[in-house]
């Protein structure tokens, strides 16, 4: 009994009075919540992540990790500046959802479904890109298509409608496919009649996520996909389907080269509570973008540790990604292309609705906090 | 002689003091929500515009990948209908056999038993194995015509097997005990005045069974409310109010989302309300016996 | 011909615990004639009841014979009657319902079957009560009203197990009186179990008198009585006195 309490008295001690003079330790250090998917096109976090300690010469940023994949101390300029936090939350609508609802502060997600979030009021900001790219069409094996024209005259020689199946309604693969089979006057949809009464000639079917791909084409619930990186690739590896098409080259010709995917997001109140731990953090994501560049087989490597694919899926679907680490030129000009097919397909109904690509870009996109961070890089980095 | 006197019910007890009493928590959340959120955000609409959707229910959402409330309260009554009523069918008969045959209950136990625990739910993915996404227009009139045939068309037979799933059991098990527990007396009246099991069956197992089942079907039916929900979010489904509630999610349209939680919420009650009634009705002589 | 016959008629029950337990033992006895009313008394576990749902068939003797009308009880389905002291009416069923049980079985028509029960509700006083159900009714109406599904169902022999046992006396009195009428009108012939020795001579032709468990035949009592009977004279007396001395010498 006596043996006891004096432990107990010693364990009370441990907690209960403050240490002094850390103000390093982890638990004083201001905190950040990141939300992410945990599939490749979000790689550039993972890979920095994983680098450590060597990201710190040539960016002046590193992340120490605390419990891998989980939480982190942000160094910037060798000064601990943030515990990271990060938080699988999942794609499409769930990460502006969870920045909306104020369970992360910074996420990385999917470029469609952030804006459908600013457009409804949600205080939000695109803060920096992440990837192009990277989408794809896959059909069950079986199926005699292997390109993009090729499934147009499947799709109109097929007595019966085929299902495609998407993840989400403001995925990026749903939107350019559906624009795409409107350019080959393909009658499409999810309900089954189309609104002139005849039947359409592909259902698009709400998978929901992208875990339920793979059982759903597997079982023959639908006869293809369009989804983003890795989804793809792992359906081919599986061999449950075979790639058609990476949506970038859909018609109309050109238009969808170079798309945005996914980008990072900060909550308003993050920007103005948290904005210098926020640059530090955009500098990470550059250089880990930088690094999948520079080193696609240590991103590999990653990728699979992170994802738990295989390495074939990993090499196939890194592949297929262009990672972005710079809001350039090149990318603004895409973003526009992006914001105006959104706009003229009424994608949005309030906020956003009506308004020219410039305008949603100062409305919905803040990318003062990235520019700033570049500048304060080293000058061979930014 | 009537024995039993006259009870004068108190105002909690009688329709208006029950709709008071049961209303005025409800109206609580409701003054709060209007008083607390006044210029709505992208999680939380206001009650306004919660309520603007429920005052045009036959409205088409401007802005989401869904029919009308409408619509999708009707398809998700009709599935909740046609699933509750297969497995009461075959509950019901099943039950029956089973209380009056020790061998088919000894053959049926082990299988019931094991069974019952596991939440229809669950069992969705593998049931979507068997029946993918065919549906009652599918068998009908088959897949390439089934188009036609719109609401029948968005009946999914693996969903209607897990709504079988989830009411069949709660039934089956009060049937069994409804008619296991028939006292004997009444079973040897029958007998000496010749009757045929047809007529057993009808006028007293049936007549004595009927609170039980009454109170099994209740249970069932809170269940399959339950599953039919979660199995609307199930891929493939494209309407319904639980499809609704989350789709809205997705495209922030949370006002939707909110006015499918109330609808879902009113219409739990009012079916446990019908249940409860019919309960009590099959049920008055057991309570008064008692 | 008498209406039932037991001889040597034995059974024995097992108990959950496996044990055998007898009820009755070696009993003989058979109704004074075609018609009357025959008592069997005895103390608690004398297996009373058990003799009844063996001519009823609803139970088999183990050894011996019983018959109803010359044959196995097992066959003189419609001919015999049977009223507890509860639960012989069904719930579920209003008054009207329950005496007409037996009509309705045998399919007849329902404007038949509605003016028959109507004229049993009438004898028996339970007019306008018909529409009643049992939990609203009295238990002397109730038995009333299972008195009229056995006149319904035009059973030729009635076997009564303490029906009156849990009503007060004034109704029980009121109940014996019409049970005496209604064997004297339809001529009909009773087995009637009671634990009252005053209402086994009050009632009946013959008494029975079984000793304790496992029952057997102890002593057979024939009443002699008229009807009505005074229960204040020294005859009823007297017989009551034998009968109480008999079960007396057997507990």
């Amino acid at each position: 009994m006596r043996a006891f309490t004096i432990m107990a008295g010693l364990m009370v001690l441990l907690v209960a009075v403050p240490r002094h003079g850390d103000g390093d330790a982890p638990e004083a250090l201001p905190k950040l919540r990141v939300g992410h998917v945990g599939h490749d096109h979000q790689i550039a976090l993972s890979v920095a992540a994983e680098r450590g300690r060597a990201l710190e010469r040539p960016y002046g940023v590193w992340l120490k990790v605390l419990k891998p994949q989980e939480a982190y101390v942000l160094y910037d300029l060798g000064r601990p500046v943030a515990r990271i936090t990060l938080v699988r939350v999942g794609g499409g609508a769930k990460m502006p959802s969870a920045l909306a609802q104020g369970r992360i502060e910074i996420g990385l997600g999917g470029l469609g479904p952030v804006l459908k979030f600013v457009d409804a009021g949600a205080p939000l900001k695109v803060v920096a890109p992440l990837n192009t790219d990277g989408d794809a069409l896959v059909i069950r094996s079986g199926l005699k298509a292997s390109d993009w024209a090729g499934f147009v005259r499947l799709v109109k020689s097929s007595p019966k409608p085929l299902r495609i199946g998407y993840k989400d309604p403001f995925a990026n693969a749903y939107l350019i496919f559906s624009r795409a089979l409107d350019e080959e006057q393909i009658r499409h949809g999810r309900e089954h009649a189309a609104p002139d009464g005849r039947p359409v000639q592909v259902i698009t079917v709400d998978l929901q996520d992208d875990e339920n791909m793979l059982p759903a084409m597997e079982r023959g619930i639908v006869d293809g996909v369009v989804a983003n990186e890795p989804a793809p690739s792992l359906l081919v590896q599986n061999k449950v389907g075979s790639w058609v098409a990476d949506l970038s080259d859909l018609p109309p010709l050109g238009k969808w080269r170079n798309h945005p995917c996914c980008v990072v997001a900060a909550s308003d109140k993050a920007l103005k509570q948290k904005r210098d731990i926020i640059k530090s953090f955009l500098k990470v994501i550059a250089a880990g973008s930088d690094v999948v560049l520079r080193d696609k087989e240590s991103a590999l490597t990653v990728e699979a540790k992170w994802t738990g694919n295989a390495p074939e899926v990993a090499w196939s679907s890194v592949s297929h990604v262009v990672y972005v680490g710079r809001a350039g030129e090149a990318w603004i000009a895409a973003v526009d292309v992006w914001l105006d097919m959104l706009s003229s397909s009424q994608a949005f109904q309030k906020d956003l609705k009506g308004r020219s690509a410039l305008d949603i870009r100062s409305v919905a996109f803040d990318l003062a906090p990235l520019n700033e961070a570049l500048a304060e890089m080293p000058a061979r980095s930014r | 002689m009537n024995t039993r006197p006259e009870q004068r019910r108190s105002w909690p007890d009688r329709l208006p003091g029950k709709l008071l009493l049961g209303s005025l928590l409800p109206l609580l959340v409701l003054l709060l929500w209007w008083l607390g959120i006044r210029s709505g955000t992208a999680v939380v609409p206001t009650f306004g515009a919660v309520l603007e959707v429920l005052l045009h229910p036959f409205r088409t959402p401007p802005d989401l990948s869904s029919r009308s409330l409408a619509f999708s309260l009707l398809m998700t009554l009709l599935r909740l209908a046609l699933g509750f009523s297969l497995g009461v069918a075959t509950a019901v008969p099943l039950g029956f056999w089973a209380g009056r045959s020790r061998i088919v209950d000894r053959v049926l136990y082990p299988i019931v038993q094991v069974s019952r625990p596991v939440n229809p739910v669950v069992l969705l993915p593998v049931v979507t194995v068997l029946f993918g996404l065919s549906s009652v227009a599918s068998v009908a009139v088959g897949p390439l015509d089934a188009w036609r045939h719109d609401v029948w068309d968005q009946v999914q037979l693996a969903m209607l097997f897990i709504l079988w799933w989830g009411a069949f059991f709660p039934v089956f098990m009060s049937t069994v005990h409804g008619v296991r527990s028939v006292r004997t007396a009444y079973l040897d009246t029958m007998a000496l005045l010749g009757a045929t099991g047809s007529q057993v069956l009808r006028k007293v197992l049936l007549p004595h069974a009927l609170p039980s089942i009454a109170q099994g079907m209740r249970i069932a039916m809170g269940v399959s409310w339950l599953v039919l929900l979660a199995a609307e979010i199930f891929p493939g489904t494209r309407s319904g109010i639980g499809y609704m509630l989350c789709t809205a999610c997705k495209t922030s349209d949370y006002q939707y989302t909110f006015a499918a939680v109330i609808v879902i919420g009113l219409i739990g009650l009012l079916i446990d309300v019908l249940f409860q009634r019919l309960e009590q009705r099959a049920g008055r002589w057991q309570a008064a016996e008692r | 011909m008498s209406i039932f016959v037991l001889h040597d008629v034995a059974k024995a029950f097992t108990s959950r615990e496996g044990a055998v337990v007898p009820a009755l033992d070696g009993l003989s006895f058979e109704a004074a004639s075609s018609s009357g009313i025959t008592c069997i008394v005895g103390p608690t576990g004398s297996g009373k009841s058990t003799v009844l749902r063996i001519v009823a068939g609803l139970e088999k003797a183990d050894r011996g014979s019983v018959t109803v009308n010359g044959q196995d009880p097992v066959n003189a389905v419609g001919l015999v009657g049977y009223l507890t002291q509860r639960h012989t009416l069904f719930p579920w069923m209003n008054v009207r319902d329950n005496v007409g049980l037996p009509l309705s079985l045998r399919s007849l028509p329902a404007a038949d079957v509605h003016r028959r029960v109507s004229a049993i509700c009438s004898q028996l006083g339970l007019e306008g009560a018909e529409e009643r159900y049992p939990y609203e009714l009295s238990g002397g109406m109730q038995q009333r009203a299972a008195l009229g599904r056995l006149m319904a169902s035009e059973a030729r022999l009635w076997l009564l197990d303490e029906p009156f046992t849990a009503l007060d006396e004034r109704t029980r009195h009121q109940l014996q009186h019409l049970v005496i009428t209604l064997v004297r009108e339809r001529r009909l012939a009773l087995l009637f179990v009671t634990h009252s020795i005053d209402e086994a001579v009050f009632l009946a032709d013959r008494v029975v008198v079984l000793s304790a468990g496992p029952g057997r035949m102890v002593d057979t009592v024939d009443i002699g009585l008229g009807h009505p009977r005074d229960r204040l004279s020294p005859a009823y007396g007297g017989l009551m006195e034998r009968i109480r001395t008999r079960i007396e010498s057997v507990l």
